[in-house]
């Protein structure tokens, strides 16, 4: 434990100085006896003030220092490199923050704000004296990576670290990979539809030959911590061959006797129970059992390559990181919603992009063809006038919406005439220009105030929609259309959610997964090892989704070419003796840290390391004292808050 | 905020109506993002009369009342600040030109009106309706047949052009007396709200009549506009010019109907007031010819329904012109045939007025007045 310590005073210019009387504040902590030297320094982080450190720290052979300046968020780093520099434990530093807890708080308390700076730099100097060397806990990284979600962003993170040459299993519940972009006919700006745009990302990381796809397969479980997280999975089985004859499969759903709703397009358009991928990745077909009746049609022309009674293969295996690209789900309106639900003739946006995308040369809807469509835009987004539960903006549908209108009129002719019932135009950026297009195309724009929504009402075979527009002085404003088209906001999938919930992942109050800071720390989750991309973050568009996913697999990589990560060593210890088995810790912990094991024939708390997050809850808490925050240990805390400044050095030992 | 639109009553869009008005010139209102710098730089633009944001929306809505219950696009004079200050390009100014046209087409006949608007061959089929009625009547009279000597009467009895000038004078007169009293039966249905008081009604119409005096007399709202003198001057001039030549035609028909003593000599003064008027219209028009020409790569964007008019006006006053030459020079044929293509100009331009862009000498000094009377200006 420390017993000649430096302190060192800074000035900050005079961010700190014109408030606190750092001289007096020196002067006070030279009192105390285990300090050695105590300065005043104007500028600490400078190269001077550095060299200051350094220099004392080996001429005066200190063996701790405190340094009384800003937040340790800023300069932490700094001084423990000072300390290391001059052959000093890193750890053996104590910052005090007399900046952004004194000095910038209590300008107009001169005095008040010297005495608080001397008691602070006390408490540190008390800290530091009972601190002893820490080294920080090394973990393994192997190079493996687990990437949850085969959208366009889980892709684009598989593909970006496939070819960095770390190992990737990319895992998808659903048969074919894609997610929402899958289902787009036109994804902008490249006005391709989405399935191509699949499909090139999807050869492209299987020819990196370092991606193992689980499509069709469930994560039942996934647990550990970085280096260390283990995941348990359920491989449905297709019922068929992957590699079955294409002709003879043709064969086979033509002659399969069983025909449901496809669920791919909304039920827009039908499909038996043999599923042929149709342009879709990966090209496998399956059988769905759930509607096959085992008719054996397929059967007879496949012989042994369709079985029945195929099982489900469940597997586990390590990872020591991974990426949740889980995406979104689109808000689904409450029936008579805008008249969803109780007028067949309104649509959410991503059916009538498949309504649109499953039709031939003109559009056609129940039987008659569609020439007036109204988007009402701001569905489920937005909500905080009309007290839904979304108030955030979902970024991506005005966009998407422009670029809709322009799709369908170039897919069926300028006779289709567009409504657009908007509150704001957010089409950000280059999007400005789709805009100006629709408006070129003649898309009539509407603005409706959230206080008065439109009415939706059905009219025969036609929807009458009435709302006010503020841009005709408020008037009511009248549109018969044959569709009505909700343009619906993104919300965090339930998948997602309960993949954040099993890894301890923080979610904003959106329900969206937090990045650890927005700018300083993107795609970062609350848990070390688990990053995050795409719309699982926050509504995106195609495009951000893409460079989420690729920052992503950039983050993952620093850590992983590494080959090891270096975790601060301020977890909690047990001493098994003091335990007494109470578990209060282990309900206590938000890291899911502690578990109980058995020793000795009696139930103790046990911390894994790589998870624990340093909080101090269970410390906190534990009766016995069994559990010690390293770093913060009841002593040194002890110390800390019977510290009293006067008389000068009078607590210290 | 003032208010506009025919307060109180559920707009319908109508897209056919805002179809038709894009034919009619309004085709840049699509790109309209509703931001209103054009009414804010309109120097015309006030209070109680706010435009051209307001009349770009109802033609984007298609709403055909609010249109026609307007009477903001008489208060405009085409300057086009807004089209040069509009950031999307959508050209305000051709929309107030097409509610200016809309406006006559729903007031007159519509299919006579679209000749002049849309249909590119309408001034041919036009000028060869006038054509045909013009020569159908010299051969009722059994003067379809080539002069033999430079006497006017014997180009064209003089019952003959008796006649043709009360037909299409009063066919003219009429229509344009029924689409002005439409256009302020309209404009009096329209935004009740924001009109004067009952009481106050008679006092108020004759308190507004010095304005339209002013606009008649000198377009004094047209000198606000901020392109310019040229065009206002032109304009004068070519007003004046075409007033002088109807004052003195119509003089030369009533104190001397036989045209004894016809051609005059250069130093009688009706035919010094007739050439004065002449040069001024000829000299007017040329400015605005020149005026257009300077702003064309910019903002005016002059369409077939102006060139019409304006081109039939020049054509009247050049051919006029040619005639005396002609006469004065003794040629008998030459001066035949332009006397005859001057006649059928000037039957043209009486019969069609109403249909053409010479129906705002008729219309808007009457919705002027009842802007003013109204309280709009």
């Amino acid at each position: 434990m420390p017993e000649r310590i430096g302190v060192y005073v800074c000035w900050c210019g005079g961010n700190i100085a014109d408030v606190v009387n750092v001289k007096e504040v020196a002067k006070h902590a030279a009192g105390v006896p285990e300090v050695v030297v105590a300065k005043d320094i104007m500028f600490a982080c400078s190269d001077e003030g550095q060299k200051t450190m350094v220099d004392d720290i080996k001429n005066l052979k200190l063996d701790g220092i405190v340094v009384a300046s800003c937040s340790p968020v800023l300069h932490e780093q700094t001084f423990r490199r000072v300390a290391e520099r001059a052959g000093l434990n890193k750890y053996l530093y104590v910052q005090v923050n007399i900046r952004e807890q004194d000095s910038w708080v209590h300008a107009h308390d001169k005095k008040g704000a010297t005495e608080k700076a001397e008691e602070l730099v006390g408490m540190g100097i008390e800290k530091l004296a009972r601190a002893t060397p820490l080294n920080p806990i090394k973990v393994e990284l192997t190079s493996k990576v687990l990437v949850v979600g085969g959208g366009v962003s889980g892709l684009t993170t598989a593909l970006e670290l496939a070819r960095e040459g770390i190992h990737v299993t990319l895992v998808d519940r659903d048969r074919y990979l894609g997610g929402f972009v899958r289902r787009l006919p036109d994804v902008n700006p490249v006005h391709r539809p989405g399935k191509d745009v699949i499909a090139d990302l999807y050869s492209r990381v299987v020819s990196t030959g370092n991606v193992e796809i689980l499509s069709g397969t469930d994560l039942l479980e996934v647990s550990g911590s970085i280096g260390h997280f283990r995941a348990r999975f359920k491989e449905r089985s297709g019922h068929i061959r992957h590699d079955a004859d294409r002709e003879l499969l043709s064969r086979a759903e033509r002659e399969c006797p069983v025909e449901v709703d496809n669920e791919e397009n909304f039920g827009f358009t039908r499909r038996k129970a043999i599923v042929l991928p149709d342009d879709r990745v990966p090209e496998t077909p399956y059988i769905d059992m759930e509607h096959c009746i085992k008719c054996g049609v397929c059967q007879r022309l496949f012989g042994e390559g369709v079985s029945f009674d195929a099982s489900d293969i469940e597997f586990e295996e390590e990872f020591s990181m991974v990426v949740q690209s889980t995406g979104f789900q689109p808000y689904l309106p409450g029936r008579g919603e805008f008249g969803y639900g109780e007028t067949r003739r309104v649509l959410t946006l991503p059916e009538f992009l498949r309504l649109a995308d499953t039709s031939g040369k003109t559009l056609v809807f129940n039987g008659r063809q569609v020439r007036d469509v109204a988007f009402v835009y701001c569905v489920g987004s937005r909500q905080t006038e009309t007290g839904g539960p979304n108030t955030y903006c979902s970024r991506y549908c005005c966009t998407s919406t422009l670029n809709t209108d322009s799709y369908i009129k170039k897919k069926f002719g300028s006779s289709i005439n567009s409504f657009h019932f908007y509150r704001d135009i957010r089409a950000y950026g280059l999007y400005e220009t789709m805009y100006e297009r629709a408006s070129r195309e003649k898309g009539l724009f509407i603005r409706y105030d959230p206080a008065s929504p439109p009415s939706v009402t059905a009219e025969g075979e036609r929807v009458k929609l009435v709302t006010k527009d503020s841009l005709t002085a408020g008037r009511d404003i009248e549109v018969s259309a044959d569709l009505v088209v909700l343009v619906t906001g993104m919300m965090p999938s339930e998948d997602g959610k309960k993949l954040s919930a099993a890894l301890k992942v923080s979610s904003s109050k959106d329900g969206f997964v937090q990045e650890l800071h927005p700018k300083l720390r993107p795609v970062e989750t609350t848990v070390g090892g688990v990053l995050v991309g795409g719309t699982a973050q926050g509504p995106k568009d195609t495009h951000e989704s893409m460079i989420s996913g690729a920052a992503a697999a950039a983050k993952a990589s620093t850590l992983l070419m590494k080959g090891y990560t270096e975790l601060e060593p301020y977890v909690v210890t047990v001493s098994e003796q003091k335990c007494n088995g109470c578990t209060q810790c282990v309900t206590e912990c938000p890291a899911g840290a502690i578990s109980m094991v058995e020793m000795e024939g009696r139930q103790v708390a046990s911390v894994n390391v790589a998870m624990c997050k340093g909080c101090g809850a269970c410390a906190a808490i534990c009766e016995p004292e069994a559990l010690q925050l390293i770093g913060y240990t009841y002593p040194q805390l002890r110390a800390m808050v019977s510290f009293s400044p006067q008389p000068l050095g009078a607590q210290s030992k | 905020m003032a208010e506009y639109g025919v307060a109180g009553k559920t707009l319908k869009v109508d897209l056919d109506v805002r179809n038709l008005l894009m034919d009619y010139g309004a085709s840049g209102a699509a790109l309209c993002f509703n931001c209103g710098n054009c009414t804010a730089v309109c120097p015309l633009s006030e209070n109680g009369a706010p435009f051209p944001r307001s009349m770009v929306r109802f033609v984007q809505l298609g709403s055909r009342q609010d249109i026609l219950h307007s009477p903001e696009p008489w208060l405009c004079y085409f300057c086009n600040e807004c089209s040069a200050t509009c950031p999307r390009d959508a050209k305000p100014g051709n929309t107030m030109a097409a509610a200016r046209k809309y406006q006559i087409r729903s007031a007159t006949i519509g299919p006579v009106a679209d000749m002049l608007v849309t249909k590119k061959w309408g001034i041919a089929l036009l000028l060869a309706v006038t054509s045909l009625f013009y020569f159908a009547g010299l051969y009722y009279v059994g003067a379809l047949k080539l002069p033999t000597q430079l006497l006017f009467q014997a180009f064209v009895p003089e019952e003959v052009m008796h006649i043709a000038g009360m037909v299409a004078g009063i066919f003219a007169v009429a229509v344009m007396g029924i689409a002005i009293l439409r256009v302020l039966y309209w404009i009096s249905r329209g935004r009740q709200s924001r009109y004067i008081t009952i009481s106050k009604k008679i006092s108020a119409a004759i308190r507004s009549l010095p304005l339209v005096i002013t606009e008649v007399v000198a377009q004094r709202r047209m000198s606000k506009c901020e392109t310019g003198r040229p065009r206002w001057i032109g304009h004068m001039m070519t007003m004046w010019g075409f007033i002088g030549l109807f004052v003195t035609s119509g003089l030369i028909y009533m104190i001397n109907p036989n045209l004894t003593n016809y051609p005059y000599s250069f130093t009688n003064p009706i035919q010094i007031l007739a050439n004065v008027s002449a040069a001024v219209l000829i000299t007017g028009m040329c400015l605005i010819l020149l005026d257009r020409r300077n702003h064309r790569a910019t903002t005016q964007d002059h369409d077939y329904f102006d060139w019409v008019f304006f081109y039939t006006i020049f054509a009247a006053g050049i051919t006029g012109l040619v005639v005396e030459a002609f006469r004065f020079s003794g040629l008998l044929m030459p001066t035949f045939i332009a006397y005859s293509i001057h006649i059928i100009n000037v039957l043209f331009l009486i019969a069609f007025a109403p249909f053409s862009k010479f129906a705002h000498v008729g219309i808007r000094p009457f919705v002027i007045w009842y802007s003013k009377y109204a309280g709009l200006v």
